[in-house]
């Protein structure tokens, strides 16, 4: 699904050059969550934003399905939910969907100069839009966010305004997530409840997910894999697989393998 | 799946009894300062009345309110009230337009070419340092003694500061907040119409607010450097031929319609914040 290969990245400042990455190499499969876990400052932001296409690699390719990246296929999400205070949680869900609506005649290559099927490809346009702006309220109703659509961000607590902005991600249908530091900004008992919330929101939508974090903890209760990077230049020191059989985040934090995987990557880390 | 109800904002009221004193507190004080505030006022009018009919003040150099009322009567009887504050306010309102949506407009095409805004920095710093008045001989010799002039000096004063507050508003935007849409495939245009410009409304507003109070500096300025007709021009005209009734009654007026001008704009920022829903 994902493929990062012999990945490298150089950083470039007045005061030098600075190499970020080196040599990072691994695959993500279809409905897996990943997580990066590694020093802070080794540059795990940098890698989600090479598979969102954002940056290019310097050495090295990413790919997703065999193909290039392009920032169509990845949905991000925070530390911060990024909510727009100005518009209502439906508004706020239906942005990208807006966005993407407008670019939908450079999308799929419609010839706009043949004004004789201009109200076809409009008609065209509206129900793609339509189509969408459905699948993200579905979302939100089914993620016991419908009562609130009307309201505005300032509204709802922290963990609903990042329930909203996953759904905002979601509403996209991207291939890949990225989430980046997505519960940090929260209070311990919301960040434990939310983290439940995405893992299963996550799980039935059958997403594939890359979840950057500092919190060992939180890692291991979330991911199938985890994938441990050196300090800067970040190499991929190892690579676990979680193999707890527990539903929930929450659960999976009281199973006995859970402290021996903590120990083991809180070692690799130090 | 959790759900966390939140209290609505609406309940409809079992208020207890301490709740009403205290909501009953807060009018008595609003009330309170209202009243004082009405009274200094009057008291200003009549005090200043009752001295200068009793000789303590010079009324000749001082005026007095019913002298005020009388000029301002005599005025509005030769119909000229209204050609003067016609005249004035047009300048102020066509100023305050060219230099709002003008300098908004210069701000969001430097925010849009980064090397753009980097070469012109030097001189937007220099044109904000200096005294715009300078430049009155060179903008009446350029656009002509009239109400070019005097607008041109009037714009001269709101829009560098215009842009330099919107550049900085646009700025100020949440790079992570770019970077989302970004990741949504927004083009440069999409970025600015759905995140910096609604992102900025706040600080538009008070931009609105500085150039409504600006806007008369520079008109009456623009006036006073030339003009044959206007408040500011009333004010000059009354202290050249020691009329200070004239000069009280044009500032007085002046004083009005600046204050309309700032509730107006008021107004609009209360709309807005119900709108995006701010308490």
């Amino acid at each position: 699904m994902l493929e990062l290969n012999n990945v490298a990245l150089n950083y470039f400042s007045k005061n030098g050059e600075t190499s970020a990455l080196k040599n990072i190499t691994f695959k993500v499969n279809q409905g897996e969550l990943v997580s990066i876990v590694g020093p802070s400052g080794c540059g795990k932001t940098t890698i989600l934003s090479l598979i969102s296409g954002l940056i290019k690699p310097s050495k090295g390719t990413v790919k997703i399905n065999g193909e290039q990246v392009n920032s169509n296929l990845c949905g991000y999400m925070f530390q911060k939910d990024h909510l727009f205070d100005w518009r209502t949680i439906e508004k706020n869900v239906l942005l990208g969907i807006e966005i993407q609506k407008h670019n939908f005649f450079n999308e799929n290559k419609i010839n706009l100069s043949l004004l004789k099927n201009y109200k076809k490809n409009l008609k065209l346009k509206n129900n793609y839009f339509l189509k969408n702006k459905e699948y993200a309220l579905s979302l939100l109703d089914k993620y016991g966010l419908g009562d609130f659509k009307n309201k505005y961000p300032n509204q709802l607590s922290g963990g609903m305004r990042q329930r909203v902005s996953l759904i905002r991600t979601l509403a996209l249908k991207p291939e890949i997530l990225l989430l980046d530091e997505p519960f940090s900004a929260l209070d311990f008992q919301t960040r434990l409840n939310l983290c439940d919330d995405v893992h299963h929101i996550l799980k039935s939508e059958n997403k594939t997910a890359i979840l950057v974090t500092h919190d060992i903890s939180e890692a291991i209760s979330m991911s199938d894999r985890i994938i441990v990077l050196s300090s800067r230049p970040a190499v991929v020191k190892n690579i676990h697989t979680i193999s707890l059989s527990a539903p929930t985040p929450l659960l999976r934090r009281e199973e006995p393998k859970f402290s021996s995987y903590f120990n083991e990557i809180w070692k690799e880390l130090s | 799946m959790k759900q966390i109800k939140i209290k609505s904002l609406k309940e409809k009221p079992n208020y207890s009894k301490e709740y009403k004193n205290y909501l009953k507190k807060i009018r008595i004080n609003k009330g309170v300062i209202i009243t004082i505030q009405l009274t200094i006022l009057i008291a200003i009018f009549v005090f200043w009345e009752v001295f200068a009919i009793t000789g303590v003040i010079d009324s000749f150099i001082m005026s007095s309110p019913s002298k005020i009322l009388n000029q301002i009567a005599l005025l509005f009887n030769n119909g000229t009230l209204f050609y003067h504050i016609g005249i004035t306010l047009n300048e102020a309102i066509i100023g305050f337009l060219i230099a709002t949506l003008g300098g908004t407009l210069i701000a969001i095409i430097l925010w849009w070419n980064k090397t753009l805004r980097k070469i012109l920095d030097p001189y937007v710093v220099v044109l904000n340092s200096l005294p715009k008045i300078a430049l009155g001989p060179i903008l009446i010799i350029w656009i002509g003694a009239g109400t070019g002039a005097i607008i041109a000096m009037d714009v001269l004063i709101m829009i560098v500061i215009t842009i330099l507050s919107m550049l900085n508003a646009f700025n100020s935007c949440d790079e992570s907040k770019i970077l989302l849409l970004k990741s949504m495939g927004a083009n440069k245009l999409q970025i600015l119409c759905k995140l910096i410009l609604p992102n900025s409304l706040l600080e538009f507003i008070s931009v609105l607010k500085i150039n409504v109070g600006l806007t008369w500096v520079g008109t009456i300025m623009g006036e006073y450097l030339v003009s044959r007709a206007g408040l500011g021009y009333l004010i000059v005209y009354g202290g050249q031929v020691f009329k200070l009734d004239l000069v009280m009654a044009s500032t007085i007026i002046l004083c009005i319609l600046a204050a309309i001008m700032y509730f107006l704009i008021v107004l609009i920022e209360k709309l807005v914040e119900k709108k995006r829903n701010i308490h």
